[in-house]
């Protein structure tokens, strides 16, 4: 499941996803990242019920994080990061792919 | 350039003899995990290194089977008699493409594309190739003991752009890397991966740079990928201890010059040597630095040549060397007893000394150097369980194929030219004497034939014996065919063990009808032939349904024999000591009364013999007391009359020249003590040249 929903004063962006985030998803999640990192001024992800993560998201994401700090723009997220999230970093071997960068703890590739 | 291929055909064809003898063990157990991987295995090195020296034919074709061996393994297919058969099939068809590229007749094509063919008709869901994205998670990496101490490779991997596509998620394949090693190191490189705007989301712009500890070797890594082998560049590298404990400085830098974040001229700055940075800041002064360096080359050099030790646990050497080496080590010998005998001539106790010294040095060296000509017989042993499985099965007979004393070591040469007798033999074995199952049952006899195949030492000389439980040979019968046949005079009277020697006369066969496996009459003179130019004999032994034991009897090497050496008149002899039983007196009195023929009464037995004086026409009187070395020639027991016989000899055998190539009766020379030539007597030759004289000779005395 991918949700996209923009506040009014168009401040944040949130985006819920939710189960599997594959392949078979991967061209829907990019045009929601796009047109959130477009609409907002800064995103707000929220992965918590993220059971499934393979390459492709974790390409699309890091991407989208690198374009929205190369932007001045910010991301930010909701509730906990899901282990499924964590494992994929790892394994991709992405982890501590940010660097400083990263203030979500999205690319640590280490559950709390 | 040219790239020297040898190496890999020589690999390729122990691996292949390997791979024919695990899949004989796993047809016996198709259930042995172990043996599935050791097939597996020897199919992959032969794939990985035939791609790597450019014999893609073999790589390709090994390909294919190795895909359907690789779902035996993975417990997708089972292991079934098809299976085995069509493997065998193709383990015959890469021998033929290796055959072809040495300059051999060219492999079948069409035979290739029927075995794949075949393969594929086994897979599930016939027919199909293997789906490349069948994913091989539950695979187990094979166990490979032999390397004991864990290494680190550094393993770049880069899917193609479109790997999504195929269904194969490449983070399976890491974390199966994962699970090879006991500490894994993955880092992706996305310096390719573009600004999310131009993403194309179903797209891999990931690669990875994987370090990697573990004690598999290589081929287990890259059969991680074995799937995806077209999909992914792969680049494996065992990294060098140095490597692995040099500075992560480096490491770091490399990566970050690949990422992108360092051009690579402030990681040159940066990586400059500690040594000069130090010199600059005024640490430490240049000569300082020198002193240091030196210190670390030393220790470097030090490290370099352990592992070259370690490297050289074993050596590849061209046979041709080591010829050289036993050519080198007989002359020694010779010279070694030149100088005892000189010695002892002198009575020089330090000479003496110094020579005995020489005599026990030479000893030892002569038998390493023999030592490393040896070879187990077990390889040989193990291509006639494929012979006895493909003929059996030819001929709807049930054999089995025992084998004892595969670890018997033999001079290499004489291996070599044993493997055709041996086929003979066996063939023969398998042909005429085993019978059918339903006889066999009808004699009350366990419808499986057995074969029992053995080598043991025995003194200079190894035993290696055939024995089936067939129907075994009928002395009658054989002298009756040899008579048909006028290959003896009609009235002869034979022993059991003469009757059975006719079974080697040229032509000679007691098949009643012709197959295609024998019966031509061809082969067992031909094994005589073999065996006799390796000085060995056969002898045949043979219970009327029963069974029959053929056992060959081989001199260890050819190079060095135990000989005896003789005298006539003034000239040396050496008989191969293996044939000889022991020496007789023969007294004026006992040529008397023999009545002129060549014969003599030894404990109540008539032993014929060839006097060598009158053989080669030497000279002189005879002494009054003339000996007799009894031999055993070819099963029948033949006296050579010498003038005295002088002991045993160490006969290190010098091949005569082209001159005295028609002089067959000499199989060599050699040097004594004191520089002069013995002739080595060829004793079977001898005889039958006699006998055929002799044959000559009768009609017209009559």
């Amino acid at each position: 499941m991918i949700d996209l929903s923009v506040d009014d004063a168009g401040d944040a962006g949130t985006l819920t996803l939710s189960g599997g985030i594959t392949i078979q998803h991967a061209a829907q999640l990019k045009d929601t990242l796009l047109e959130g990192i477009s609409a907002a001024k800064g995103l707000v992800i929220d992965l918590s019920e993220v059971d499934r993560v393979d390459l492709s998201a974790i390409q699309l994401l890091f991407a989208a994080h690198r374009g929205l700090n190369d932007k001045g723009k910010s991301l930010t997220v909701a509730g906990t990061i899901p282990e499924a999230w964590h494992n994929a970093v790892k394994e991709s071997g992405y982890s501590g792919s940010m660097n400083a960068d990263d203030t979500t703890g999205l690319w640590t590739g280490e559950g709390k | 350039m040219e790239i020297d291929t040898s190496a890999f055909t020589e690999e390729a064809y122990e691996l292949l003899s390997e791979l024919e003898a695990s899949l004989l063990e796993l047809e016996e157990s198709p259930g042995d995990q172990d043996l599935i991987g050791r097939v597996f295995r020897a199919m992959h090195t032969i794939k990985g290194s035939g791609a790597m020296f450019g014999f893609d034919e073999v790589a390709e074709f090994t390909h294919e089977v190795e895909t359907v061996f690789d779902m035996a393994r993975n417990k997708t297919i089972l292991v079934t008699k098809p299976l085995i058969d069509l493997t065998l099939a193709a383990r015959d068809q890469i021998r033929a493409i290796l055959d072809a590229a040495a300059g051999g007749e060219p492999a079948d094509k069409e035979n290739a594309q029927r075995i794949i063919q075949g393969l594929r008709a086994l897979l599930p869901g016939a027919g199909g190739a293997p789906a490349a994205g069948a994913a091989p998670t539950s695979k187990k990496p094979p166990a490979q003991a032999s390397e004991d101490e864990p290494h680190v490779y550094r393993i770049r991997i880069k899917p193609s752009p479109d790997i999504f596509a195929n269904g194969t998620n490449p983070l399976l394949l890491l974390s199966e890397l994962r699970d090879l090693g006991e500490e894994c190191q993955v880092i992706a490189q996305y310096d390719k991966l573009p600004p999310l705007e131009n993403l194309d989301p179903e797209t891999c712009y990931t690669s990875w740079e994987v370090f990697l500890t573990t004690q598999k070797s290589e081929n287990a890594i890259r059969d991680v990928f074995i799937f995806v082998d077209d999909q992914c560049e792969l680049n494996i590298r065992l990294l060098d201890r140095e490597e692995v404990l040099g500075t992560d400085v480096q490491k770091i830098g490399n990566i970050l010059v690949q990422r992108g974040d360092i051009p690579e001229e402030v990681l040159e700055q940066a990586l400059k040597p500690i040594g000069d940075r130090l010199v600059e800041a005024g640490a430490v002064s240049p000569s300082q630095v020198k002193a240091a360096l030196a210190e670390q080359n030393a220790i470097k050099s030090k490290r370099d040549k352990k592992v070259q030790a370690e490297s050289a646990a074993s050596v590849r050497v061209p046979s041709e060397k080591l010829d050289g080496l036993v050519d080198l080590v007989g002359e020694l010998v010779t010279v070694q007893a030149r100088l005892n005998q000189t010695a002892s001539n002198r009575q020089d106790h330090d000479l003496q000394l110094i020579a005995e010294e020489v005599e026990r040095l030479t000893g030892e060296l002569r038998d390493n150097t023999m030592s490393i000509r040896m070879l187990a017989i077990g390889t040989t042993f193990n291509k006639f369980k494929r012979l006895v499985r493909d003929l059996s099965t030819e001929l709807g007979k049930k054999i089995e194929l025992t084998t004892e004393g595969a670890e018997t070591e033999l001079d290499k040469t004489v291996i070599d030219q044993l493997n055709d007798p041996l086929v003979h033999i066996i063939r023969n074995s398998i042909d005429h004497g085993i019978e059918t199952p339903d006889i066999r049952i009808k004699n009350g006899k366990n419808p499986e034939g057995l074969i029992h195949l053995s080598a043991i030492h025995s003194g200079a000389s190894v035993l290696i014996r055939v024995e089936d439980d067939g129907k075994g040979l009928d002395p009658e019968f054989l002298t009756r065919k040899a008579i048909e046949k006028g290959q003896i005079p009609p009235d002869s009277q034979l022993t059991d063990k003469e009757a059975f020697q006719l079974i080697f006369g040229a032509g000679f066969s007691t098949a009643e009808k012709i197959t295609n496996v024998s019966g031509r009459g061809v082969g067992m003179d031909v094994v005589r032939k073999s065996i006799d130019a390796l000085r060995g004999s056969i002898d045949v032994t043979s219970v009327l349904g029963k069974g029959t034991i053929i056992t060959l009897k081989l001199p260890l090497t050819l190079a060095i024999i135990e000989g005896l050496l003789v005298q006539v008149a003034d000239e040396l002899f050496v008989l191969p000591l293996a044939a000889v039983e022991e020496c007789v007196e023969l007294s004026r009195r006992d040529v008397a009364n023999a009545h002129g023929r060549h014969v003599i009464n030894v404990r109540d037995e008539i032993v014929p013999y060839i006097r060598i004086r009158d053989r080669f026409e030497i000279g002189g009187t005879p002494p009054d007391i003339e000996q007799i070395v009894i031999s055993d020639v070819e099963g029948k027991r033949t006296g050579f009359v010498v003038d005295s016989v002088i002991g045993q000899h160490q006969t290190v055998i010098k091949s005569l020249g082209s001159n005295f190539e028609h002089s067959e009766e000499f199989s060599g020379a050699t040097i004594l003590g004191d520089g002069t030539v013995a002739l080595i007597l060829d004793l079977s030759k001898m005889v039958r040249y006699v006998e055929a004289e002799e044959d000559l000779s009768e009609p017209a005395a009559a």
